[in-house]
């Protein structure tokens, strides 16, 4: 993520910058509410550094137009965020428990399955004898490799990926029902539960529809496992793996070849290793007459007034976050208006506690829109933008399946222009990044380009909602 | 004779073999039962086993949903913080002490997941009774006891888990079946790298036939239908674990294999044996055949000389004292006698080895039989015995004079031997068409009817005490008729008042009347 472009008509009069530091702080003391908020996330940290004797996550709650137009209902975005913190050196990392799923059927005959070892080799030579890692591999049926053990004894682990080979059909589920067998063996809730799957094909023993497996995914989570998928190839299901991954809450990655193979595990792996935080919850309490309308990306509950969402892991010094869009009923002229309290929560895996850490905001009312434009906060901005344009770019996958090509196409290109007018406001680069990957979309609708295209778009699409590192 | 033995011998070998190779086959067969059902033994234990397993899976969630629903908060906002913390809950039905939908509230907020499983929920939670509490004996009015309730939707097994509240609520806990597929496969094997799991494959199939997980790495070859299967556990029992695999190895043939080939090398080896011993003997038969063969074609040569001369001499004779006549006829006879003798170990010999052939040419019968007669008269009158010729036989036909006169002459020998005591002998010829019958009927003892059968059997004699002290070579009779047969007829012994009475036929097409006659009379 790269900080958000100076915008020349930020008032600079306004500054929150109080507020927002009690809530990085994330001591119960920040409970008071925010003042009008053009929130700067990074300058608040450059401005203060972090108290070292408090090792938490932060929270930062902001809107994306923090004032609003007095008379009228508005609609507004808040954004919830909560960054993992920083891990000061490697050897402070959180334990994990990770299980790699690897797919021997036939298909992966050859250089795939080839590559699959080394990298796998490669991954488990990143580990700490500490960890604890295990090794299965499934075709028609599963097979424990390396059934779980620390990360001790390197060459046993190597030698028993080594003895692989390829042959059968694809038992994806078993395999990652026997994957999550192995983490539990060694459960705990203070390590990172992971599960990393490769496969190139599709399922097709045992349950294989997206929705069972998106279910098991669900049902491991909530133990406490989160799942990645690799899909290499053009083969595999990538609705099966990116819905797999998001009910999870583990990565998603479209490996077009095999060669690449080293360098997505060494990518999940560098994730893995920088898991700071587990079970994440954003309780987001709307003020009277403030109405919930939906959550852009991510998926969660809303009941009346309160907005539930997990964000699951932290990542050190990344943020996760939510991003809510919410109707403020009309205000006064120049009065302020209560939007939201939010509570997070979360199992710090570095001192082994749960955290809670509570914020709140509210809206200013203002004369004109352009009084309310110049307010904005870019950051927030640019990430609702981000994640509406995923959803029209969702929207017209759905309608490139349907055979609607044409209409599909026509929703690209016009998502496309849409960024890139957003791109002329906000001057965020990865909105113009967004804007080409919709165009290159919008020209590859058809036939086998689709098969790739479709998966490089349901990457992005679960890259964005979850906000995810690679 | 020999094609015979073989046969013989072949059966004596083979029967016992087939006899043996069946007890064999059922034996191994035998076998083979007890091995299927000791194997089919084997793995009903393994399914067993792991349904047992699978009903652990079972009972340790039923414990996990019992503990966790144990203090449902009552007000919705409560339940809910509760199940996003629970992980062992997902959806649940909770339903108040009148069977009326509590949570997720009907009419409350609900968020979007809590409205899609009121929806597809609703048949279960619209009927009271599906949470009727149980009034005392809960059994018996059929109101809720804690226990899993199963219902089909989304093409597969759904299941809830129902039980009353202490504070008299009750609550469903809708058990996910992925989430429940993924604890089951956890209880089950992996197939390991041991080749030892390359004889198997264990399959559950769920209740609409979808392979749910497997292991083991024998591959099925398609279409193979299971050789066992097991209903799971309740509240599963719609689902099957299957066993497939190859067949038990067979048990072992080799070593009835062995066991055949053995018994079947010592019968041959015993058959050789015998028919070698057994041809043995017919080649010394065959030596001493032909030796008698040759010493009757040495003596031949020499009795003719001696027959000639003896002849001559009886005619050069003629005016000697009766002793010197008397000698002289004793020397004819025996000559004679002699010759026949011979004549019928030739005839036997060739026989024997199917070179006895007939040589028909135009004769008259009775001249044949008149000259035949004149042989025997001295012997017969020497000995007191009449002859009765009854011939009526004049035509020409075609015979061969050597046979039907060494035919007469054997059964004449005969009566010579056995029957001179009777004191006659009638001859008879007739000629119906073309065909000759002979007659010799004597008044003798006739032969017995034990005998009548064998008499004409090579080397068979009727041994009793008329026969007793009376040479003879045993195969007069069986060439007689070995003769008569060739010829295109028979010789039978027919049955008569006194004596024996043996009829020849012959087959004698006649010749034409004149120029054959005059033929004759010159040759």
């Amino acid at each position: 993520m790269q900080s958000p472009e100076q915008s020349p008509e930020r008032s600079p009069t306004l500054l929150g910058l109080a507020a927002l530091a009690a809530l990085a702080a994330g001591c119960a003391a920040s409970a008071q509410p925010a003042h009008p908020q053009q929130a700067h996330p990074q300058q608040a940290q450059l401005d203060r550094p972090l108290a070292p004797a408090t090792r938490t996550a932060r929270l930062d709650v902001a809107l994306g137009q923090p004032l609003a137009v007095a008379g009228q209902k508005n609609k507004v975005y808040l954004k919830v965020g909560l960054t993992g913190l920083a891990l000061e050196d490697a050897g402070d990392r959180p334990p994990v428990n990770v299980s790699i799923v690897l797919d021997k059927s036939g298909s992966m005959g050859g250089q795939k399955l080839h590559q699959a070892k080394e990298a796998a080799r490669l991954a488990v030579d990143r580990l700490a004898p500490s960890d604890i890692v295990s090794v299965v591999a499934y075709d028609s049926t599963v097979r424990v490799v390396v059934p779980a053990t620390k990360a001790m004894d390197k060459r046993t682990i190597h030698h028993g990926i080594d003895r692989l080979s390829a042959g059968g059909n694809t038992a994806l589920f078993a395999g990652v029902s026997k994957g999550a067998e192995e983490l539990r063996k060694f459960f705990d809730r203070n390590r990172v539960n992971r599960v990393v799957l490769l496969s190139d094909g599709l399922a097709n023993v045992g349950p294989s529809s997206a929705s069972e497996l998106a279910r098991l995914g669900a049902s491991l989570m909530r133990e406490g496992m989160s799942v990645t998928t690799l899909g290499l190839g053009l083969d595999y299901n990538e609705d099966l793996m990116a819905q797999l991954a998001r009910a999870a809450d583990g990565n998603h990655a479209f490996i077009e070849r095999a060669s690449d193979l080293a360098r997505f595990f060494e990518l999940e792996f560098g994730t893995v290793l920088k898991v700071v935080g587990r079970n994440a919850t954003l309780t987001i309490d709307c003020a009277p007459g403030v109405r919930p309308v939906r959550l852009l990306g991510r998926d969660g509950d809303i009941v009346g007034q309160q907005v539930v969402v997990r964000l699951n892991q932290l990542y050190a010094s990344e943020e996760k976050f939510a991003l809510l869009e919410l109707e403020v009923p009309p205000g006064e002229l120049g009065g302020r208006m209560p939007v939201a309290r939010v509570e997070a929560s979360y199992g710090n895996l570095l001192t082994q506690m749960t955290d809670r850490l509570r914020g709140g905001v509210d809206i200013g009312f203002v004369a004109t829109a352009a009084e309310a434009d110049r307010a904005r906060d870019q950051s927030v901005m640019v990430k609702a933008i981000e994640l509406v344009a995923n959803e029209r770019n969702r929207m017209a996958l759905m309608l490139n399946d349907q055979g609607r090509t044409r209409e599909a196409r026509q929703v690209l290109q016009d998502n496309a222009a849409w960024l890139d007018d957003n791109f002329q406001r906000y001057k965020a680069p990865s909105l113009q990044k967004l804007k080409r990957a919709n165009n290159e979309d919008a020209s590859n609708l058809d036939g086998e380009n689709y098969r790739r295209q479709r998966k490089k778009m349901r990457k992005r699409q679960i890259e964005y909602d979850m906000q995810q590192m690679y | 004779m020999r094609p015979r033995l073989a046969l013989v011998l072949a059966v004596l070998v083979l029967s016992p073999l087939v006899a043996l190779a069946w007890l064999g086959v059922r034996l191994t067969d035998g076998e083979d039962r007890a091995v299927q059902v000791r194997f089919d033994g084997v793995i009903a234990a393994r399914l067993d086993e792991t349904a047992e397993a699978v009903k652990r899976v079972i009972a340790a969630l039923e414990g996990d949903l019992l503990a966790a629903t144990d203090d449902l908060p009552p007000d919705a906002p409560a339940l809910r913080s509760r199940l996003r913390a629970e992980r062992r809950l997902g959806h649940v039905l909770v339903f108040d002490g009148e069977a009326r939908l509590s949570f997720p509230p009907p009419d409350g907020p609900l968020s979007a997941d809590e409205r899609a499983f009121l929806e597809r929920t609703r048949g279960l939670w619209e009927n009271r009774d599906f949470a009727r509490p149980a009034a005392g004996d809960a059994a018996q009015d059929g109101g809720v006891v804690p226990g899993w309730y199963i219902w089909f939707w989304a093409g597969g097994l759904n299941l809830m888990y129902r039980r009353p509240l202490p504070d008299g609520r009750t609550v469903a806990v809708e058990v996910d079946r992925p989430r429940l597929l993924a604890a089951v496969i956890a209880a089950l094997p992996t197939t390991e790298r041991a080749p030892s799991t390359g004889t198997e494959r264990l399959t559950l199939v769920d209740s609409s036939g979808r392979v749910v997980y497997q292991w083991g790495a024998w591959e099925p070859p398609a279409g193979l239908s299971p050789r066992l299967e097991r209903a799971l556990p309740p509240p599963l029992e719609a689902w099957r674990l299957t066993w497939s695999g190859p067949p038990p190895p067979a048990p072992s043939m080799a070593g009835l294999y062995a066991g055949l080939a053995g018994v079947a090398l010592a019968l041959l080896g015993l058959a050789l044996w015998f028919y070698r011993a057994s041809t043995a003997e017919l080649r010394r038969a065959a030596r001493r055949v032909s030796f008698v063969n040759q010493v009757s074609h040495e003596l031949k040569t020499p009795l003719t000389n001696i027959r000639m001369y003896a002849e001559l001499l009886d005619d050069a004779l003629w005016d000697a004292d009766d002793r010197t006549r008397r000698h002289l006829g004793v020397i004819v006879d025996e000559s004679q006698r002699l010759s026949r003798l011979i004549g019928n170990i030739l005839t036997f010999a060739r026989h024997q080895r199917d070179r006895l052939t007939l040589r028909p040419t135009p004769h008259r019968p009775d001249a044949l039989v008149e000259g035949v007669l004149a042989q025997f008269e001295p012997a017969f009158a020497a000995k007191g015995i009449t002859i009765e010729a009854d011939l009526d036989a004049e035509h020409r036909a075609a015979l061969d004079a050597d046979a039907v006169g060494q035919i007469l002459a054997n059964l004449l020998g005969n009566v010579e031997k056995y029957a001179a005591d009777g004191g006659r002998v009638t001859v008879s010829t007739r000629q119906p068409g073309d065909t000759l019958r002979l007659t010799v009927a004597d008044a003798g003892p006739g032969v017995d009817k034990a005998h009548r059968a064998r008499i004409f059997e090579p080397f068979y004699r009727v041994s009793d005490r008329l026969s007793d002290g009376v040479a003879g070579t045993g195969i007069g009779l069986g060439i007689a008729r070995t003769l008569a047969r060739l010829h295109g007829g028979d010789l039978v012994l027919e049955p008569s008042a006194v004596g024996a009475r043996f009829t020849a036929t012959f087959a004698a097409p006649r010749a034409e009347p004149a120029g054959g006659a005059a033929r004759e009379e010159l040759s």
